[in-house]
Formats: structure tokens, C-alpha cells, sequence
């Protein structure tokens, strides 16, 4: 099995390049600091008690470690230094609050901003940016990122911008005050772990950590294969060669996580080395011309400045998966709109009629090499308040045929109209809300029943969601539930049946009145009985919209006024239903080619 | 409760659930029976015979081990750099004083080696600690996954408590996430709550006794105060987390409906609905903190002044008896009397991420621990079985005489008897929850017979050899899942040795050939996240295929057209139809187009089986 690891391999080099080939990070850091702008003032405040609990603390320990060398030689009083003592320690200790708290205060509101702000770029452009192209990676992935971008609003600007200011300030101040010969080599010693430590092994440890996120990506895809692929893992006896396999990916995660954290271990070392020397060099170089005291307070002073550099370590220790955080964000942010809003809001009186005209579509594929037509030169007129049923296998292209109508996407070639007029000459939200569908996939939210009932009409009244209930069917079951419509629909819906959901999705839908009803396979999960209740239902309607009926089996076709069948992105015959059949459809997929000249009379 | 351990270690520890190294696979388990509050524990292995081992009190059950020997090695190792590198500074701290008073090189050399070696030792505590946490994360994993594998053998399902969307997560970010806080934030922890102590102990020897041990009294305050500080933080931390949960999930639950959201133009409400909520959220988070973060200005208060307030006095009380070289190297001490506080931080971002792991991975392990593990589950693959069967009756492929199995006290099957000879294609007929499905794990071995003997293919499907009883037959079932990688890796997971012709000819043979060949990439195809370019239909085919090439002579399907569209349907029953008839087919079905293909129909009710009369036209 050494071929498909040469397959991960290309696939994780694919997912780094992808990331890489992203912002500079200029570009990246602008981009974020437009967003979370109203946290900068409390972030600054937040910067600024953290440099004054840092400068307290110098003053802190020098103070001790001076005062009592004073006492010692008689050149203090102890009552004096220790109220200072006291009176530093409180102070430090509210400016640690102030800094905390504050630090607290941006953190959970870069998060809300953060968050609101993906949420808001991202929805417009769906369908399109959840249908394809690494969907569940991108939706998985993204409330991890916002949490680690959190963490760098949180943990590390007030650390790394209060290191570097105190830590300037005091080598200043001491090398003004006291001169450079003294404090020279500790001074050279800070600046080290400022200006070369934290940067130093940052390239190759965030080279690393892109392989190493790659590589783990690919180690959760064969775990997940192993836990859904159980049977045949069992079955084939695959068992040892699986946990091999997951052994060895996991070496490989392993190997490129080491380097980062043998870089972290150096800044670590030499940090602590600096500020050893750095306290030394104080005692070494002043010791024959500098007061005892001045010694004392001077090297711990030096000793105690490297917090601010250790701040700086955490910070570095989070910085490489937080940018590669902060891009992946800033792709799914940029990726562009596929559809555009057209001039025209859609508002028809009566149900409008539909054509599709030589309609050819590819689905757009991840690395931008051309992919395979889902449609190619559809062409279907449904007349105004007609019901259309387009049949077909799986992947024959009818739900893509349908999802262009609600412009999810553009067709590559030929016009969609809809009461004559091309569908992108409309603004998105007006067409969609007069052409809408209900599908078989479960789309509730993790909300009331009624609150998903008004998703899409936020203005009806109880009495038209009973109504609408009353259409769909499951108007009875939700009087018998204790808390009827505030009944909690559960996550993905799980608070009701598969089929009561379905209903619901369907009352939604009529709730919004819409003059196209798109319904893509939605007895999936009815009995015929209930079937045909709500067929009756929507027959009696008063409201008569256009409907186009989505199915891969042909069931109930009374009510149809057409029937187009479809294979591989192409019809392959329309007629009445009275022409076509299971039966005459079953032939075609015997013998297509014979089939299609002959049924496809009906134009 | 039932137990693998290493044969050598038996009479020593018990709570062991660590699968040893693979090489020293011990076909020993243990168990433990509860009785009238006492708890004995047996060995027996794999041949059946037992022996008692030990009694003891059951009330403190011990919690399944997740962490293993090496691992706990690796963590003391960490923490013994830890210390080390701190023992370091203090040798380096220690000669800066003396420097101050002698000025000697003697000194002022020591200090730098001290230095030196206070760097080197940290440096690899991250080394040392980041390899052990990879390490044992693997072991984890393969424990982990190897108890998913012999629960699916053993027909235990975990479904219904731990769901894919459950342990996929715990086998991934869980086992990062314990090794994480274990190997390298726990005895690095550990190590930094036993500085101060080592800190004052050296004072108290080397230096000043009064000073060392006076401060020393003063030094549980440490752990204390660090105790007492996250426990009044968790208590607040927990009521934010609750409400910053509730508003995760709800901004979660907007993700995952935004098609529908977007579809129906409410995008602009939910996303006014998600900015007032967190608002809101936020604003009763910072009430709550305001108050409850006033416990940092005590703590550092407390650390401030308690610490260096006291060592200064001690000092000041006692510098008659100790140089200034002495006083300075205490006074530079203290800063490492603070090291415990740089582990708060990491509690946060590491500790409750690694204990709510560990949580679920003891949790999943319990679960998995009712009953012993097979030996077989971890087995190399069974060597392929001769296609001739080896029973003296050749022509019988499956035998099933008086099997009976039951699920707590509900009898499924009872006494069935089943004889199919070789090239029979039977039909399985009945409706749904009576055990059809139940028949066929029997016969493909994930589920371990009760009562009865089943032979299939000339092999003995006794419980004792169910990975051999599933190398007996192919099976395809409702859904097939697709593994990532091409279609090629996915065929030969049945037969790795398999060419690209005999890919081809298994292809063909399934009916799916001639799609794959209209692929721009072939069998190079690559099936990734959900296989979007794969219809149900046609995986359905590649599992048929699959089935074909590995060679073995018995085919279980589980209707194998329920979820698939017309086309492939028909392509299916055609495959089945014009497969050579050395194939032996067992088939569950409700399609009449499937059960035409059927030379013998059985109903089975009641637990029986009944042979259908076929009227053929």
C-alpha cells in the first residue's frame, strides 16, 4: 500500500500550497485589523496595563533585592522599604486586574466580531461556497480558527508590544543612568532575546506546521475511513494493515511537529541563558565601581526583564497556527460570488412560465482544470402554472437543472427565462424567494417549529402557519405535541421523525406563497398514504403555483402536464405522462440511443 | 469486566487496559466479576481455561488507564528537565553571589557552566516532551482504534453510545489533545509546583536554615493559591462556558443551514440575530468576570507580598550572618519562587482540553471493556482460503444445523437449519427486524454464533476463529463506504496484489467498467471527502467488484440495490446474473427483479426458515 501514501502525499502538498499561495501578511494583517477595529482601543488599553504590571514588577524586585542590600549596609530603613514593598505589590496587582480584564473584554469580542463577520461574507455567496469544493473541511475548520485568532487578540499583542516598550525602556534607562560599560553585555543580552530569538527558526517552524496540518488532515481522513469503513475493514481482514497505516501517518505528524517545538526548546534555552548572563555581566562589570546596592537592584532587575521576552515565546508558540488560522479565514472570506445580483426585482401576479434553452453546465473543480458537463444543451419550456417532473437516475443532472433556475450557479452556456425574462436580470432575493424548494435533505434550524416555519415568511401570522400545516399534513401532529408550535425542532431536526420533518420543510416553503414550487424528491421519506394526502392538498390549493417535480421514480403522475427524463446532463425524452412511463422509461435505459428519437416527439 | 495484559506483569497490577506492544500480544484476559460487592478477577486465555487471580473490594473501581508505562516515563522525564534546568539556574544564581563577593574567575566560570547547562536542559524538555506526546499519541490511537475494530468483530454495537461523529473526533483531537496536556504540560507542571520547594530547601541548606525554612513554611500557600484560583475560576469559567456554548452551537447551527438560510433570504435577520445574541452573551460574561476576576489581584497580591516581602525581611533579620553576596543571591532567587504561575496560562489552553479527553477516552474505553477483546480482532489478515473447500462434502458451500442466537432474552433464530450447495444462489426473504440481517452476520462473522454449527466454504465458523469466518466470504451490503484514495486503492483493499487488468476484469464483470473507463482519470480516479464523483449506484458496483477479486467463493448481499437509482439497479442484477456459477450467492432482498435471479427462496419468521416454493415462468 505504498501508492496511496504517495497519493496523500500529493494531496497535502496540494492543501499547502493552496494555503501558502494566500495573502502577504500585510494583506492578511490589514484585512484582520479591518475587523476587528473596535477592539483596538480596549486592546491598547489592555497593552498599557500590562507595560505598567511589567515595569511595576522591575520595580518590584529591584527594589527588594536593592532595599535589602540598603538595610544590610545600613544605608536604608527597613520601615521605608517595606511600604514600598507593599505599595508596589498593590499596585501591580490592580494593574494585572485592569490587564486581565481588559484582555478578557477583547477577547470575546474579536470572537463575536470575528464570527459575525465570516458568517456575514459567507452566507451571501452560498449555496455556491458550501455545495463544493472541500465543503466539510472549510465548515469543520472554520469555529476552530476563529478560536485561535481569539487567542492572538487575547495572548498575544499585550505581551509581545509590552516586552519590547519596557523592555527598551529599562536597557535605556539603565545604560543612561548607570553607562554602557556596566550595563553593556546585559543590554546585549536583552536585545538578543528581543531582536533575534523570536525570529529566529520562525520560517522553517511555520513551514512545519503547514506540513504538520496537512499531514493531520490526511491521518483524520483515514480514520474516518477506518470507522465507516468498518466492514470492509473487517471483512477484507484489513484490520492490522489499517492500524499500520494510522501508525505511520501518525510518524509522519510526528516528524514535522518536532521541528517547531526543537525551536520553541532553543528560544526557551536561550532565553534562559540571556537572562542568566545578563544578571551576571551587572555583578562581573560593576563590582569594583558600583554600589552593592545599586548591584542587587540592577541584577534582578536583568534577571526579572526576560519575562518580557518569555511572553513573547508563548505568543510565537500560538503565532504559526493562528496566521495559518487567519488564512484559511481570509480564503473562505475571498472566495468570490459566483452569481451577482440582476437590476430587476422578480415580483409576478400569477405563476410564470419557464425555458430552459440550450443550457450546458460544469460543475467548477478544485484545482480549476476543466470538469465534466452535468448539463449539456437542456432544453425544457414549462408553461405558466404547468407541472413538470423531470425523471432520472442519480447524477443525471435534474437537481443541477433546478438549482440553476434558483441561480445558484450561472449556466457556462444557453439562457434560463422565467416569465420571459432571463433569470439574472432579477436580484437574487427576489427570485429566490418566488422560486423556492424543498428538498429531501433535513434543513431545520436548531430552533422552535415556528421559528423555522417563519425562515422564509418572517411576517406570518400563527394562523397562516396552521394553515400551511394544514397543507402540508402534519398540522394534527404538531397540536398533539405539549408545546405545539414552540415544540424545539432539536439539532438537524432530530426532535421529529424523518417524515415530519420533511413536512415541515414543505409547510415553510408553501408558507412562502412562492409562483415556482421546486420540490426535489420530497417524498423521500412518506408513505404512499401520506403521499398522496398532500398531493390532494396541494392539488386543492387555491394558490397555483408552477411546479417542477424532481424524482428518480416515477409514481404519481396524474397531476403532471410533463414529463422530462434525463440521463448524464442531457434529456433524453419529454412527453406527457400519458407517454411515458416507468416502463417506457426502463426501456429507454436499455436501449437509449433507439429510444430517443422515437419518444421524443413532444417539443 | 475483561482485561488483556501481559502474561509476565500478572500477578502485580491489575487496572491495565493498555494493549501491550504488538509483539507481545498475550492471548491472556482478564475478568473481573462483580459479586455481592467483592470483585473477582480471572485469567483465562484464549483456549478457554480460567483461573482465579484475585479478590478485592469493588467500590473503587479503578478508572481505565489511557496513558501508557512509556508515556508515564516520558512525563516524569519531562518534569525531571524541568526541575533539572531549574536546579541549574539556582548553581548559576548561587555563583552570581559569590561573584559579588569574591570576584573570582572561579566563580564567574561556574555561573556560565551553570548557565549553560540550565539552557541545555530546557531546551530539552521541549524536545524530549514533544516527541513522547507524537509517541504516545500513536499508541493511543491504535489502542483506540484497535478496541473499535474487535467491537465491530465482536458484533458490539457501539453505534448508539459512540456514533462515528463521536469517536472519529476522540480518536483524532483527543488523543492530540491528552498527549498534549500529559507529556508535555503535566510533568512539566508538576516540576515547576516543586521549584520553590527546591528553591527554599537549597536556601535552607547552602545559605541561611532560617531563611530556607522559615519561607519554606509559607510555601504550600503556593499550591494552595493556584488551587483555590482555578477553582474559583472553573466556577465562573464554567457559567460563561455554558453560555458561550450555547451561542457556538447556535452560530454552528448558521453555518450548517446557510443554503437554506440563504435560499429563503433570511441572511441578514440570522446574521442580526447572531450579533444582538452575542452581544448580549457577552455583555453577562464581563458582569460575571468583573466581580469574579477580583480573586487575580488577591493572588498576585498574595504572591507579591507574602513571598518577597517575607523572604526581605528574613533576610534583613538575618544579614549578619550572611554576605551580601549571600542576601543577593536569595533576593534573585525569589523570581524563581514565581514559577509555578507560569503554568496557570497553560491550564487553560492545554489542561481542560487534555482532562476532557481523557474524560471521553476512559469513558469510551469502559464501554468497550465489557467483554474480552478477540484475539482475532488484531490479527494479521488470514491467509486467503483455498477456493476448493476442504470439507469432505465438496459440493456444500454453506451449512448452517440447530443455529439459534438471541439478543438478551429475545430469541431471533431457532434451530435454523440451512444447507446451500456450491453455485446456489439463494434468496432471503422476510420482513424487516426479523433477523435476516442477524443470519447474515452470522455468516459473515461479525457476529459469534451462540448455539449451533455453521460451516461456510469448508470452514468451521466457530466462535473461536470468526476472523478466518470472515475471510470465508465477500459481502456487499446496503451502502458501501469508499475509502480516501483512488478507485484502484479502493479495489485492492480485497486483494492487494490484484493488476490493473484484473481490476479491469472485476470492473466489467460488476458492470460499473465501462463508467470508470469514461472517467478522464480511469482507475486513477480520486475518491476524496464523501466521493462526490461517484454515484451510490456505482459504489455499489465497486463493492460488487471488490467482492470479485477477492477471490472467495461465497457472495453475502445485504440488498444491494436498496439505495441505488433504476440504471444501476439494472446493471447490478445483470452483474449478479452473468456471474460464473462457481459463485455461491446469498442474497437478502424485497426486489421481485432480484429474487428472480434466486434458484431458492427462503422466508424466514418466527426464527424459522422456510423454503418457498418457486413458480417460474
Amino acid at each position: 500500500m505504498s501508492e496511496p501514501g504517495a497519493q496523500k502525499a500529493n494531496s497535502a502538498t496540494a492543501a499547502v500550497g493552496n494555503e501558502t499561495d494566500g495573502p502577504a501578511l500585510g494583506t492578511l494583517l490589514r484585512w484582520l485589523l479591518g475587523i476587528t477595529r473596535p477592539v483596538h482601543k480596549p486592546l491598547f488599553f489592555s497593552a498599557a496595563c500590562r507595560i505598567l504590571n511589567l515595569t511595576l514588577d522591575l520595580a518590584l524586585f529591584g527594589t527588594a533585592a536593592g532595599g535589602v542590600v540598603a538595610i544590610i549596609t545600613g544605608a536604608g530603613h527597613t520601615a521605608t522599604i517595606i511600604s514600598a514593598l507593599i505599595a508596589l505589590s498593590l499596585i501591580k496587582a490592580g494593574m494585572f486586574y485592569l490587564e486581565q480584564f481588559s484582555g478578557h473584554y477583547v477577547a470575546f469580542k474579536a470572537l463575536e466580531l470575528l464570527r459575525v463577520h465570516v458568517f456575514s461574507s459567507m452566507w451571501p455567496k452560498a449555496p455556491a461556497i458550501v455545495s463544493h469544493s472541500r465543503s466539510g473541511d472549510v465548515l469543520t475548520s472554520l469555529t476552530r480558527d476563529v478560536d485561535r485568532i481569539e487567542v492572538v487578540y487575547a495572548h498575544t499583542f499585550a505581551p509581545v508590544v509590552s516586552a519590547y516598550v519596557v523592555g527598551i525602556g529599562a536597557v535605556l534607562a539603565a545604560g543612561l543612568t548607570i553607562g554602557w560599560a556596566i550595563t553593556g553585555v546585559a543590554a546585549g543580552c536583552l536585545a538578543f532575546s528581543l531582536l533575534i530569538v523570536p525570529y529566529v527558526g520562525v520560517g522553517p517552524s511555520m513551514k512545519s506546521t503547514r506540513q504538520m496540518l496537512a499531514r493531520r488532515r490526511d491521518l483524520a481522513h483515514h480514520v474516518t475511513d477506518s470507522v465507516y469503513g468498518l466492514d470492509e475493514v473487517l471483512g477484507y481482514g484489513l484490520e492490522e494493515q489499517r492500524l499500520s497505516e494510522t501508525d505511520a501517518q501518525g510518524k509522519l505528524v510526528g516528524d514535522s511537529s518536532q521541528p517547531p517545538r526543537d525551536w520553541a526548546g532553543f528560544r526557551r534555552g536561550a532565553n534562559v541563558a540571556a537572562s542568566l548572563i545578563a544578571s551576571f555581566s551587572i555583578v562581573w562589570f560593576g563590582r569594583n565601581t558600583l554600589s552593592p546596592i545599586a548591584i542587587a537592584a540592577l541584577a534582578a532587575m536583568a534577571l526579572r526583564v526576560f519575562e518580557g521576552p518569555r511572553g513573547i515565546e508563548d505568543a510565537t508558540g500560538y503565532l504559526d497556527h493562528s496566521l495559518a488560522a487567519a488564512r484559511r479565514l481570509w480564503h473562505i472570506s475571498h472566495i468570490p460570488a459566483r452569481v451577482s445580483d440582476g437590476p430587476d426585482t422578480f415580483a409576478p401576479d400569477h405563476a410564470p412560465a419557464i425555458t430552459f434553452t440550450n443550457v450546458s453546465y460544469a460543475y467548477p473543480s478544485r484545482d480549476g482544470s476543466p470538469n465534466k458537463n452535468a448539463l449539456t444543451n437542456v432544453s425544457i419550456n414549462i408553461p405558466a402554472g404547468g407541472h413538470a417532473i423531470l425523471v432520472g437516475r442519480s447524477g443525471s443532472g435534474k437537481s443541477t437543472l433546478v438549482q440553476l433556475l434558483q441561480r445558484y450557479d450561472d449556466p457556462g452556456s444557453g439562457s434560463i427565462t422565467v416569465g420571459g425574462q432571463s433569470t439574472n436580470c432579477y436580484t437574487l432575493n427576489s427570485l429566490r424567494r418566488n422560486i423556492v424548494s424543498v428538498s429531501q435533505k433535513n434543513q431545520l434550524l436548531e430552533t422552535s417549529l415556528a421559528e423555522n416555519l417563519r425562515l422564509g415568511a418572517p411576517d406570518a401570522t400563527d394562523e397562516e402557519l396552521w394553515a400551511a400545516l394544514r397543507l402540508a399534513g402534519l398540522a394534527d401532529e404538531i397540536e398533539a405535541m405539549p408545546d405545539r408550535l414552540a415544540t424545539h425542532a432539536g439539532r438537524n431536526g432530530s426532535a421529529l421523525s424523518g417524515g415530519q420533518a420533511q413536512r415541515l420543510c414543505l409547510a415553510r416553503t408553501l408558507l412562502m406563497k412562492p409562483s415556482v414550487l421546486v420540490l426535489d424528491e420530497f417524498t423521500a421519506n412518506l408513505d404512499i398514504a401520506r403521499e398522496e394526502q398532500i398531493r390532494k392538498a396541494l392539488a386543492a390549493w387555491e394558490h397555483k403555483p408552477t411546479i417542477i417535480e424532481v424524482t428518480h421514480r416515477l409514481r404519481a403522475t396524474a397531476d403532471a402536464d410533463l414529463i422530462v427524463v434525463m440521463d448524464r446532463g442531457q434529456v433524453i425524452a419529454t412527453g406527457a405522462p400519458a407517454e411515458i412511463t416507468e416502463e417506457t422509461i426502463e426501456s429507454l435505459f436499455q436501449n437509449p440511443t433507439a429510444a430517443v428519437g422515437e419518444l421524443a416527439t413532444h417539443k | 469486566m475483561c482485561v488483556r495484559r501481559h502474561p509476565r506483569r500478572l500477578p502485580h497490577k491489575s487496572g491495565d487496559v493498555f494493549p501491550p506492544a504488538r509483539s507481545s500480544l498475550a492471548k491472556f484476559y482478564f475478568c473481573r466479576i462483580v459479586r455481592d460487592g467483592k470483585e473477582d478477577e480471572y485469567a483465562h486465555n484464549s483456549t478457554g481455561r480460567t483461573a482465579y487471580v484475585s479478590t478485592r473490594s469493588a467500590k473503587r473501581q479503578p478508572k481505565a488507564r489511557v496513558i501508557s508505562n512509556q508515556g508515564q516515563r516520558a512525563t516524569r522525564l519531562v518534569g525531571a528537565l524541568r526541575l533539572g534546568s531549574a536546579a541549574a539556574m539556582v548553581g548559576a544564581i548561587a555563583a552570581i553571589g559569590r561573584t559579588l563577593d569574591s570576584g573570582t574567575d572561579a566563580a564567574a566560570t561556574t555561573a556560565l557552566l551553570f548557565t549553560a547547562l540550565a539552557a541545555i536542559l530546557a531546551f530539552s524538555e521541549f524536545g524530549v516532551g514533544g516527541r513522547a506526546a507524537r509517541a504516545e499519541e500513536r499508541r493511543i490511537r491504535r489502542a483506540l482504534l484497535t478496541r473499535q475494530f474487535a467491537a465491530g468483530a465482536d458484533g458490539t454495537s457501539l453505534r448508539n453510545e459512540f456514533p462515528p461523529g463521536r469517536v472519529i473526533p476522540m480518536f483524532n483531537d483527543g488523543a492530540e489533545r491528552i498527549t498534549n496536556y500529559k507529556q508535555i504540560y503535566w510533568g512539566s507542571t508538576l516540576a515547576a509546583m516543586m521549584i520553590p520547594l527546591m528553591v527554599l530547601l537549597y536556601i535552607g541548606i547552602a545559605i541561611d536554615p532560617v531563611v530556607g525554612f522559615t519561607t519554606l513554611v509559607l510555601v504550600p500557600i503556593i499550591p494552595l493559591a493556584i488551587g483555590g484560583f482555578m477553582k474559583l475560576f472553573r466556577k465562573t469559567s464554567a457559567n460563561s462556558r455554558k453560555q458561550r456554548g450555547a451561542l457556538a452551537s447556535r452560530y454552528l447551527d448558521a453555518i450548517r443551514n446557510l443554503v437554506t438560510i440563504r435560499l429563503l433570504g433570511a441572511g441578514d435577520r440570522i446574521e442580526a440575530e447572531l450579533r444582538t445574541a452575542g452581544e448580549r452573551n457577552r455583555g453577562a460574561i464581563m458582569r460575571l468576570l468583573a466581580g469574579n476576576q477580583v480573586v487575580i489581584i488577591v493572588m498576585d497580591g498574595i504572591f507579591s507580598l507574602v513571598l518577597i516581602c517575607a523572604v526581605a525581611l528574613l533576610v534583613v533579620a538575618r544579614h549578619e550572618v550572611m554576605t551580601t553576596g549571600d542576601a543577593l543571591s536569595i533576593m534573585l532567587l525569589t523570581v524563581l519562587l514565581l514559577e509555578p504561575l507560569q503554568q496557570v496560562a497553560g491550564f487553560f489552553y492545554i489542561g481542560m482540553g487534555g482532562i476532557a479527553a481523557q474524560r471521553e477516552i476512559r469513558s469510551f474505553l469502559a464501554a468497550t471493556d465489557q467483554k474480552p477483546p478477540k484475539a482475532d480482532a488484531i490479527k494479521q489478515a488470514p491467509a486467503p482460503i483455498p477456493l476448493v473447500a476442504s470439507r469432505p462434502d465438496e459440493s456444500v458451500a454453506i451449512s448452517m444445523d440447530n443455529v439459534s442466537f438471541g439478543y438478551d432474552r429475545n430469541t431471533v433464530l431457532s434451530n435454523v437449519n440451512l444447507r446451500v450447495t456450491r453455485g446456489e444462489r439463494v434468496a432471503l426473504v422476510g420482513p424487516s427486524g426479523v433477523g435476516k440481517s442477524t443470519l447474515m452476520a452470522l455468516l459473515r462473522g461479525t457476529l459469534p454464533p451462540q448455539d449451533g454449527q455453521i460451516f461456510i466454504a469448508g470452514h468451521d465458523a466457530d466462535k473461536e476463529h470468526m476472523a478466518e469466518t470472515r475471510a470465508a466470504s465477500a459481502a456487499v451490503g446496503q451502502t458501501t463506504w469508499l475509502f480516501t484514495g483512488t478507485i484502484a486503492d479502493n479495489l485492492r483493499l480485497a486483494q492487494p496484489t490484484a493488476t490493473d487488468e484484473q481490476l479491469w476484469d472485476a470492473l466489467r464483470q460488476a458492470q460499473v467498467a465501462d463508467e470508470i473507463a469514461g472517467m478522464p482519470r480511469g482507475l486513477d480516479t480520486y475518491l476524496g471527502e464523501g466521493a462526490g464523483l461517484i454515484s451510490g449506484g456505482q459504489a455499489q458496483r465497486i463493492s460488487l467488484a471488490q467482492a470479485l477479486l477477492s477471490g472467495r467463493t461465497v457472495l453475502l448481499l445485504d440488498e444491494p440495490t436498496s439505495h441505488v437509482d433504476i440504471e444501476s439497479e439494472s446493471a447490478i442484477i445483470n452483474a449478479i446474473a452473468a456471474l460464473p456459477r462457481d459463485r455461491t450467492i446469498v442474497l437478502i432482498t424485497h426486489r421481485p427483479s432480484l429474487l428472480k435471479l434466486a434458484d431458492t427462496v427462503y422466508t424466514l419468521s418466527d426464527g424459522q426458515l422456510k423454503k418457498e416454493e418457486l413458480s417460474r415462468v
